[in-house]
């Protein structure tokens, strides 16, 4: 269970997150929602540890994040960034590196831990490219690369920073599938997303950020029915059926 | 396995070309001659060994002390120079030039000294600079460190122009006169900064995937960016005690080893080691034979491959 309490956090002067708290749902997919330089990227870095000056508290499991030991965090909670590097590295190694949080004091991995990573390797189906260096993929393999390595990390929480982006439709259909998946083992997801109507498909859970501040959570179903996204997007909601459900859509 | 292969080859080379070192200078002899005894064993074993060893060390320790640079701080311009630890050095060399006499034993001290502090600084006003990433700020504080060191070089040469002579010997590098007694400490030091780095490696390789994902997955990313700092220092610290300022080393060597050989770690590493090891014998062995009996210093020679590979890194990030 990861929650924020009175999560604030500035750069300079400047405010980016104001006042934050939150509960991410278990084993729920929750989407983060906003504009971009809303502050979602620095909620999740600050979520991952990687921003650690910031008032207020993160909560995991009932305790504060900041006296988790740093492997024992990352066998709890993944972050995969917006910006993936490309560095001169197969793509096995990649996902073998997922498996550090398990490591020995040096960092090295055992056998199992090299099973797991590649058992993930064919879970997203990297098998072809699993000797291709990660800075000679394209930017679809890349993302499906840094996954695997999340899915290899095998850790309780996941979560992706505008995971999507970069993919084309066939490859966010994929994507979706690998997320079913990832939910099917008991995963927590966390994304961010700018892109409404990819996150009402995705989304069990939402969060509307603005200018720092929370001005939504809830279920998918109570926001459709505000006018938060047209006041903050500038879109119309349209609907259709689907399997005699009515379902939205915003244009 | 090709990348295996690929290291017994350097091995090989590198073998191939501390017998040449050995062999050839401004009077060249033949492997037999090597063997024999008498004056021509004398000067292969008290002058040129301790030199090509000299070489060796100063290659190996220069060149993964610019790769761990290059890693921590998320930039291939970096290397032991740009964060200040080669002008610290040269700073402290010149107070005891100018105030000490120019005392021998304390020359070699001082450096080593001057490149620590200069590192802790380094790393105490970058640390007490940032949030938690701190790549931007260990460049920017190196930098600046460097160009305040180097005015106090420049104005203590003003001051004191008669003790430049020997500075500009030390400032450019080279294995010049270097005995065994010499190499005893910085051997040490760089044997077992190696063994260190070779400790450090998983997590060095981590960190090539930037700081979000690095702390991600469990790395300590602070404490090994320190760790690494240190390590590097004290690789170009013992370097600099008996070759002086050698440039460029750490710059070219580990961009070398990372298109040859891809960043896996444990085979960056000693690529970088190995290459970084005949780049320098070799330097030294054409500084000795080129205008022989004449002597270039490997420093230059160095400097005249390093600095248009500099420039073309530049014209390279600008354009990528």
């Amino acid at each position: 269970m990861l929650e924020t309490r009175n999560l604030k956090m500035k750069y300079g002067k400047k405010i980016i997150l104001d006042d934050i708290s939150l509960s991410f749902g278990e084993k729920m997919t929750t989407v983060i929602l906003g504009k971009n330089g809303s502050g979602k990227t620095t909620l999740l870095r600050c979520l991952a540890g990687a921003i650690r000056k910031y008032e207020g508290e993160i909560i995991l499991n009932g305790q504060n994040i900041r006296f988790y030991d740093d492997k024992q965090r990352a066998r709890l909670l993944s972050l995969m960034p917006q910006l993936l590097p490309r560095p001169a590295i197969s793509v096995k190694r990649l996902l073998e590196m997922g498996r550090y949080p398990y490591s020995d004091d040096l960092g090295r991995i055992n056998s199992k831990d090299q099973e797991i990573a590649a058992k993930a390797l064919r879970e997203c189906e990297l098998e072809g490219i699993n000797d291709k260096l990660v800075c000679h993929l394209s930017g679809g393999q890349r993302q499906l690369a840094y996954f695997g390595m999340a899915i290899s990390q095998d850790s309780e929480i996941i979560m992706m920073d505008e995971p999507s982006s970069a993919l084309d439709a066939n490859r966010k259909k994929a994507f979706c599938q690998y997320l079913h998946q990832l939910k099917e083992k008991g995963k927590t997801i966390i994304l961010s997303m700018h892109d409404i109507n990819e996150a009402l498909k995705i989304a069990e859970m939402i969060v509307v950020i603005d200018e720092g501040r929370i001005i939504f959570q809830g279920k998918v179903e109570e926001l459709v029915a505000t006018a938060i996204i047209k006041e903050l997007f500038g879109l119309e909601r349209k609907s259709y059926f689907e399997d005699g459900k009515e379902c939205y859509f915003y244009l | 396995m090709k990348r295996r292969n690929g290291l017994y080859l350097l091995a090989l080379l590198l073998i191939a070309i501390l017998i040449m070192g050995l062999c050839f200078g401004s009077a060249s002899l033949s492997i037999k001659e090597l063997l024999t005894k008498g004056l021509v064993r004398t000067i292969v074993f008290k002058l040129r060994l301790p030199r090509v060893l000299g070489a060796l060390l100063s290659g190996m320790a220069l060149s993964v002390s610019g790769l761990i640079l290059q890693i921590i701080t998320d930039n291939d311009l970096c290397s032991p120079n740009i964060i200040g630890v080669n002008s610290g050095a040269g700073l402290m060399v010149m107070v005891v030039l100018c105030f000490l006499g120019g005392n021998r034993f304390l020359l070699p001290i001082a450096s080593f000294l001057g490149a620590f502090l200069t590192t802790l600084l380094v790393i105490a006003i970058s640390s007490s600079s940032t949030a938690h990433s701190s790549r931007t700020a260990i460049v920017l504080t190196g930098v600046a460190i460097s160009s305040l060191f180097s005015a106090f070089i420049s104005l203590l040469s003003q001051l004191y122009p008669d003790v430049l002579p020997s500075y500009v010997y030390f400032q450019t590098g080279g294995f010049n006169g270097i005995y065994f007694k010499d190499l005893i400490i910085p051997s040490l030091i760089i044997s077992t900064g190696l063994f260190a780095v070779c400790l450090l490696k998983n997590q060095l390789e981590i960190m090539l995937l930037k700081d979000d994902i690095a702390i991600s997955l469990g790395v300590d990313t602070r404490k090994t960016r320190i760790l690494a700092m240190v390590i590097a220092s004290a690789l170009t610290a013992a370097s600099v005690t008996y070759a002086g300022l050698l440039g460029f080393v750490g710059l070219l060597v580990p961009h070398m080893a990372r298109k040859i050989f891809g960043s896996r770690m444990d085979v960056l590493i000693a690529a970088t080691a190995l290459l970084g090891a005949i780049l320098t014998i070799f330097a030294d062995l054409l500084g000795r034979v080129l205008f022989a009996p004449s002597e270039i210093s490997a420093g230059v020679l160095l400097a005249f491959i390093g600095a248009p590979f500099f420039i073309y890194l530049l014209f390279n990030r600008r354009n990528s």
